[in-house]
C-alpha cells in the first residue's frame, strides 16, 4: 500500500520509471486522464521522433488550450505507483516542447484500488485485494 | 531560468513547491527506498520553459554521477491535468 497527501487539492507522488535508464518522476494523479503521459525528455533527452514512427498514435485534446498533441505509445520496462511495482506497462509520450506536464492517468491507475479518505486528506493505492484487506484501514483523523 | 541552489537540507517537496511556484525542480534523495517520504535535498530549480533543457541536462549529469534525483513541479500549476479527449480520424 502506499499513500500520499492532499497538497492545494492535487495529489502528486513519486514514481519509478524505468527505460533505458531508471527515473524518479514526481507525477500528478488525474482521474480524468485517459492516459499517462510526459515529455520524452522526463524518460530520454536521445529519444528521436522517428524511433516511435511505428508506434501507435493518438492526438490529445485538454493538456494545450485549443489544441491537440501527438502522443507515441512507449513501453517502460518497469514503473512504480509510489512503492507499488506496476511491472511493465504503456505511457504515452510527446516530442511537443509546450507540454511539460507529467501526468498518471487511468490507463494506469485503473489497475489499482485508490481510496482517497477526506478525513485526513490522503489518497491510499493498494495493488490488490489481498494488499487492501492486510493493509488498508480508514483512519478519521 | 535555471537555478542551482544546491542546497544540502532536506525539504519535502510540498515545501519545494510552496516556496518555488509554477516551478519545475530536481532534488536528490538518499535512496529509492526513500521516493515515499516526499522529501529530498533540492538541487536545482527551473523558473520557466525556457530553461526545462538545462533542468533535464543537471538532472542527467547528477544520475550519471550517481545521484539519485527526482523530477517534480509545474511551470503552471499542473495546467495540462484535466479532461484529455481524443481526436479521431
Amino acid at each position: 500500500m502506499y499513500s500520499t497527501n492532499l497538497k492545494d487539492n492535487r495529489y502528486k507522488l513519486n514514481c519509478i520509471a524505468i527505460a533505458k535508464e531508471i527515473r524518479v518522476i514526481k507525477f500528478i494523479v488525474d482521474t480524468g486522464a485517459r492516459i499517462t503521459c510526459c515529455n520524452y525528455r522526463v524518460i530520454d533527452k536521445c529519444m528521436q521522433e522517428c524511433e516511435l514512427r511505428n508506434s501507435e498514435t493518438k492526438l490529445i485534446g485538454g493538456l494545450i488550450k485549443g489544441e491537440a498533441v501527438r502522443f507515441y505509445r512507449y513501453r517502460l520496462k518497469q514503473i512504480t505507483i509510489g512503492t507499488i511495482n506496476m511491472d511493465a506497462q504503456f505511457i504515452w509520450i510527446t516530442f511537443d516542447k509546450r507540454v511539460t506536464d507529467i501526468v498518471l492517468g487511468m490507463d494506469i491507475l485503473k489497475q489499482v484500488i485508490m481510496i482517497t479518505n477526506p478525513y485526513n486528506k490522503k489518497v491510499y493505492f493498494c495493488k490488490d485485494a489481498e494488499d487492501f484487506n492486510q493493509n488498508f484501514c480508514l483512519k478519521i483523523r | 531560468m535555471l537555478k542551482i541552489l544546491n542546497e544540502q537540507i532536506l525539504r519535502t517537496d510540498d515545501e519545494i513547491e510552496d516556496i518555488y511556484k509554477d516551478c519545475k525542480y530536481v532534488s536528490i534523495i538518499d535512496s529509492y527506498d526513500k521516493i515515499g517520504e516526499n522529501s529530498g535535498y533540492l538541487y536545482c530549480v527551473s523558473t520557466s520553459e525556457d530553461s526545462f533543457d538545462e533542468l533535464i541536462d543537471e538532472r542527467d549529469r547528477l544520475e550519471e554521477e550517481g545521484k539519485i534525483c527526482v523530477l517534480g513541479g509545474s511551470y503552471n500549476n499542473g495546467g495540462a491535468v484535466g479532461v484529455q479527449y481524443e481526436f479521431k480520424g
